[in-house]
């Protein structure tokens, strides 16, 4: 077909990784061309111990996927692999992992980063960014360095007063949304480059 | 719109109806209702495109929360599509399929729940002529990728990018922005240089003169003298020496053999030029209006750059959100280093606590006792009053020492006196006046600011305000002074030119030329001086030493406020000196460029980031509107100059004209009667005044649109509280008449206003807004706890009644008094013992 003499092109015969079935879905399903997807896979197979017996369904540990080096530094990375592993158990699929990727990438709309935004920061999965998340959040944030406890009552106190429309004493979702769409660094810093 | 207490009553009044006429319902029953009631909320309807966005999203959280919570879910997909509001029961064509699939591309779920979505719908699919790469498909990735490339190419194209992407790595959004700044305004100035050279340099040079035609003289113009200019061009003469000493010296100074080259004034002549084109070629109406150009080219390129930093400030104005956005988009997570990584936590750190600071500050002072206020303000007005102390004392300083060069210099025999040494620093004893000053005196305010107890953000304005006024100031002095040497009332009749008391400059605006040419010729290798011999000694210093006091010094900060006047001070000597000696902005464009490599330098080996977290954006407009500032104060002398000073006889490309505006009007001259005419009607006072009167309605007319739009800006913020109210409070009701459960979590907010003890007697009517359901989750049917126990009488009895006047005067009535902790459902529910009527509550909103 069409699809696979272009693939071909671009991968020197690197699409026999994927059913055309499997390329389809993906090219449909996330924000990557071809080409990406299987930069995505490189990826993903590099940071397994033993990159040539990766397959489409291995899946790699937690440990294993912190060796990405954006992940590496990112205070939030126990909380990415959690949100993006579809098992629940910190691990990733292939898949998994280029839907981690399509979510973090240039393309990607505004909607879906505010989402997952949301749930990486949604430390206690309780769908509402309570006070103990944004205490968590912000720890992690400033890393060595921790704020006073009266700084940081009033830090929690400054964004909830900020955000928190109704009362509720922590931002839903909703809130969440509101504020970053208006947010115009949000957007340029939820990203990791190819 | 706010939801009005009418309308609220009137939804609830539907509701209650709703539940007396349907005493018996299901469990399916009672949610569809709860489902249709949230519909009716003015709130859920579509009002406008991102209204219905918001609603849809809120869906597709529902789908993806089932789906985490049931992963191993085999459930018919497509319901679930349909729930979520994509439409699937109509796939006609690939359009519909491709809406559909960049729907669930949407979706905030696992890939393998999206790709079983796809299967279905591709199942269900009748018509799928092509296969993936059908013409929509094929033209929109082509597209794709095109647009990837042009972002690309872009970014490729686009100068200095890699450097300063190192930088940011290294230091920092906030360097960046003066990088950013510094390559804005070496573009500026290059524009600037490339309009001069073309327009003025290349055709002197290049074409051949053809003498004082009429192009140059008109015809019947006042104002115009050849004569003259014969007499005087002769007598302007430069003594070139040919000591290599003295050369080096005449290049720093613009003086001798330097004098007569394309650089200055002087050299252009207003003769007219045979261009290869039009035959003729008047250079002093090109070196007029050329200037003009870039005088307005400049203006309209810093609006531009103003208007777009000043969009993005704008919302921060209108609503508070420095904080999430500090929290929420702290993190940059493209960042990928780990040394580079440490240094956001630490900037992180710094930007929150200063933050924090700074907002302590501010209520510790609305807190102060008027004791301690006292004594502040007096130390901020004496502070202040020395602070103009010291202003004024500096321009003093510069003038006198302007004077007593000028009178140093007008000596004849200075030369033969003195040494050559003492003469080149005496010459440049005002510019080098003027930057000692510029170095050593906004230290001092640094110092002085720190009593006055500011808010760091306004020390650090201050302090700015302050060292942009002893920049602009000394040049002001400076500009006063040579006004008052080249206004000099003492002078000759034939030449114009100054005798006796006055200083005879047979080129008076070479002079101005030279003294701006010293200025940033000095400027530039201070610049170099201080990189190479004080940031990177300190540098070598720190890494190379180990003892403890050497650790101490530390690196330098990359001061960017200081940094940005220092390169705003170089651009206003661009804007002044250019119309006195052309070139200068050729010497800015090399002193821009070089100055970004010596930055980089220090930026990304001699120094540490800055320890204030400094607001990029908020800053950037500052900065702007002192470059603004000094622009108009460049355009001050120089539109003076052209309208006012008569120019000198013996030089330059006006020596024909009274005034440099005559050259327009012999140009006008030339042109044909009803040319002329019209020309007259243009610029006649009637005009300029039709003019005035225009803009002003257009300003006014503007302003009270901003104004209007401000106004709709807190109009559609409160109705946005209202909506997110409106719906807990109805929410709560429907919960407790339906029985549902609501969320886990409660809390009591905003208490209704109570008539009675809070632990009095079991109350007539409570009233639940205290309840607050987190999620407004309320399409789990499995959540629904049984509903026997509601009480089937409903305050409400005026059922048969449903025009909305009547229930708004049924809702007035006193509410019959109800057992609510009859109702089933949660012990944790901590409901208040408050007794309200309906009507207050409906009022509380």
């Amino acid at each position: 077909e069409f699809c696979d003499v272009i693939s071909k092109d671009n991968m020197g015969g690197g699409s026999s990784i994927f059913t055309k079935q499997e390329l389809d879905d993906y090219q449909e399903l996330t924000y990557f061309t071809k080409k990406e997807i299987h930069h995505v896979y490189k990826r993903f197979k590099s940071l397994a111990p033993n990159p040539e017996a990766v397959t489409k369904a291995t899946k790699l540990s937690r440990d294993e996927l912190y060796a990405l080096p954006e992940i590496k530094v990112n205070p939030f990375k126990d909380r990415i692999v959690r949100v993006f592993s579809s098992s629940g158990d910190d691990s990733m699929t292939f898949e998994d992992f280029l839907d981690m990727m399509s979510v973090f990438c240039d393309h990607a709309p505004l909607a879906i980063k505010i989402e997952y935004a949301f749930r990486i920061y949604d430390f206690d999965e309780d769908d509402s960014l309570g006070r103990e998340d944004l205490r968590k959040l912000i720890d992690r944030l400033t890393g060595e360095m921790k704020l006073g406890e009266s700084d940081m009552e009033q830090l929690i106190q400054a964004v909830i007063e900020e955000s928190d429309l109704d009362n509720d004493d922590g931002l839903s979702f909703a809130e969440f949304e509101h504020k970053m769409t208006k947010n115009p660094e949000f957007v340029t810093s939820f990203r990791i480059r190819m | 719109m706010v939801l009005t207490n009418s309308q609220m009553e009137y939804i609830l009044h539907l509701f209650l109806e709703e539940v007396n006429t349907h005493p018996n319902r299901r469990k399916g029953a009672a949610t569809s209702k709860v489902n249709a009631f949230i519909a009716l909320l003015p709130s859920k309807q579509p009002i406008d495109r991102q209204m219905s966005r918001r609603s849809t999203t809120a869906k597709k959280r529902a789908i993806a929360r089932n789906n985490k919570i049931h992963p191993s879910k085999k459930d018919p997909e497509m319901e679930e599509l349909e729930e979520q509001g994509i439409d699937v029961s109509n796939l006609e064509d690939e359009e519909d399929v491709h809406r559909v699939m960049n729907a669930i591309k949407q979706l905030p779920c696992p890939l393998a729940a999206k790709r079983r979505f796809r299967a279905k719908l591709l199942q269900k699919e009748i018509k799928q002529s092509s296969g993936c790469c059908g013409g929509s498909n094929t033209n929109r990735q082509n597209w794709r990728k095109f647009k990837i490339w042009k972002k690309e190419m872009s970014y490729k194209l686009e100068p200095w990018g890699s450097w300063l992407k190192n930088v940011e790595g290294h230091q920092g959004t906030g360097v960046v922005s003066y990088f950013v700044f510094l390559r804005w305004l070496f573009f500026l100035n290059l524009v600037i240089f490339i309009l001069m050279l073309l327009f003025v340099t290349i055709p002197y040079v290049a074409f051949s003169n053809n003498g004082y035609t009429y192009v140059v003289t008109g015809s019947g113009v006042s104002g115009m003298s050849v004569a003259s200019e014969q007499t005087c061009s002769p007598l302007y003469q430069v003594n070139v020496s040919s000591d290599a000493k003295t050369l080096i010296q005449d290049f720093l100074q613009g003086s001798g053999w330097m004098e007569k080259t394309a650089m200055f004034y002087g050299f252009y002549d207003s003769q007219d030029l045979n261009s290869f084109v039009a035959g003729h070629y008047s250079l002093p109406l090109a070196y007029l209006l050329t200037s003009l150009v870039i005088l307005l080219f400049s203006l309209i390129t810093m609006a531009r750059y103003t208007m777009q930093s000043f969009r993005e400030n704008l919302e921060d104005q209108n609503e508070k959100h420095q904080y999430c956005n500090r929290v929420f988009g702290g993190w940059d997570f493209a960042l990928s280093e780990e040394g580079t990584a440490v240094l956001k936590h630490r900037s992180l750190y710094k930007d929150l606590a200063g933050e924090l600071a700074e907002q302590r500050h501010h209520e510790a002072r609305k807190n102060m006792s008027s004791n301690d206020k006292c004594r502040l303000y007096t130390i901020r007005f004496f502070i202040n009053f020395m602070v103009i102390c010291i202003l004024g004392g500096s321009g003093y300083l510069i003038y006198w020492v302007t004077d007593w060069v000028t009178s140093f210099l007008a000596d004849p025999n200075y030369k033969t006196n003195n040494d050559a040494i003492v003469v080149l620093l005496v010459e440049f004893l005002p510019s080098l006046t003027i930057t000692a000053l510029n170095g050593i005196v906004p230290l001092i305010f640094g110092i002085v600011v720190k009593a006055e107890n500011y808010t760091p953000e306004f020390t650090i304005k201050i302090t700015l305000i302050r060292t942009v006024f002893l920049r602009l100031a000394s040049l002001a002095v400076l500009i006063a002074t040579i006004y008052r040497i080249v206004s000099c009332t003492d002078k000759e009749t034939t030449c114009n030119v100054g005798q006796n008391a006055c200083d005879s400059l047979r080129c008076w605006e070479t002079y101005v030329g030279q003294n701006f040419f010293k200025l940033i010729v000095l400027d530039f290798l201070v610049k170099v001086g201080v990189t190479l011999g004080y940031e990177l000694p300190r540098k070598i210093l720190t890494t190379k030493c180990d003892a403890a006091i050497c650790k101490k010094i530390g690196l330098a900060e990359f001061d960017i406020p200081k940094n940005v006047l220092d390169i705003v001070y170089t651009q206003t000597l661009c804007w002044l000196g250019f119309f006195y000696a052309p070139l200068i902005p050729a010497l800015a464009t090399i002193s821009m460029f070089v100055l970004f490599y010596l930055k980089y330098l220090s930026a990304m080996y001699n120094t540490n980031p800055p320890e204030i977290p400094y607001k990029a954006s908020k800053s950037n407009n500052f900065f702007m509107i002192v470059l603004m500032i000094a622009f108009f104060l460049c355009c001050l002398p120089v539109g003076y100059t052209m309208v006012k000073l008569t120019p000198s006889y013996g030089c330059g490309p006006f020596r024909i004209y009274s005034y440099m505006t005559v050259c327009v009007d012999a140009t006008i001259s030339n042109f044909p009667s009803w040319l002329q005419t019209i020309i007259g009607i243009f610029t006649s006072g009637s005009f300029i005044i039709i003019l005035l009167v225009l803009l002003s309605l257009i300003i006014y007319y503007t302003s009270s649109k901003s104004g209007a739009r401000a106004k709709m800006i807190v109009m559609l913020k409160e109705q946005m509280i209202m909506e997110g109210k409106d719906k807990q409070f109805l929410l709560n009701r429907i919960y407790e008449l339906t029985g549902e459960k609501p969320g886990a979590k409660k809390k009591d907010n905003k208490r209704p206003p109570s008539n009675g003890p809070r632990n009095g007697p079991p109350p007539s009517a409570v009233k639940t807004v205290n309840e607050v359901h987190q999620n407004g989750n309320v399409s789990k049917d499995n959540d629904l706890t049984p509903v026997d126990d509601v009480p089937e009488v409903v305050p409400y009895n005026d059922p048969d009644d449903s025009t909305r006047k009547t229930a708004e005067t049924a809702f007035k009535r006193e509410v019959t008094p109800v057992d609510w902790d009859q109702v089933p459902g949660d012990e944790n529910t901590n409901r208040t013992t408050s007794t309200v009527t309906a009507t207050n509550v409906a009022f509380d909103f």
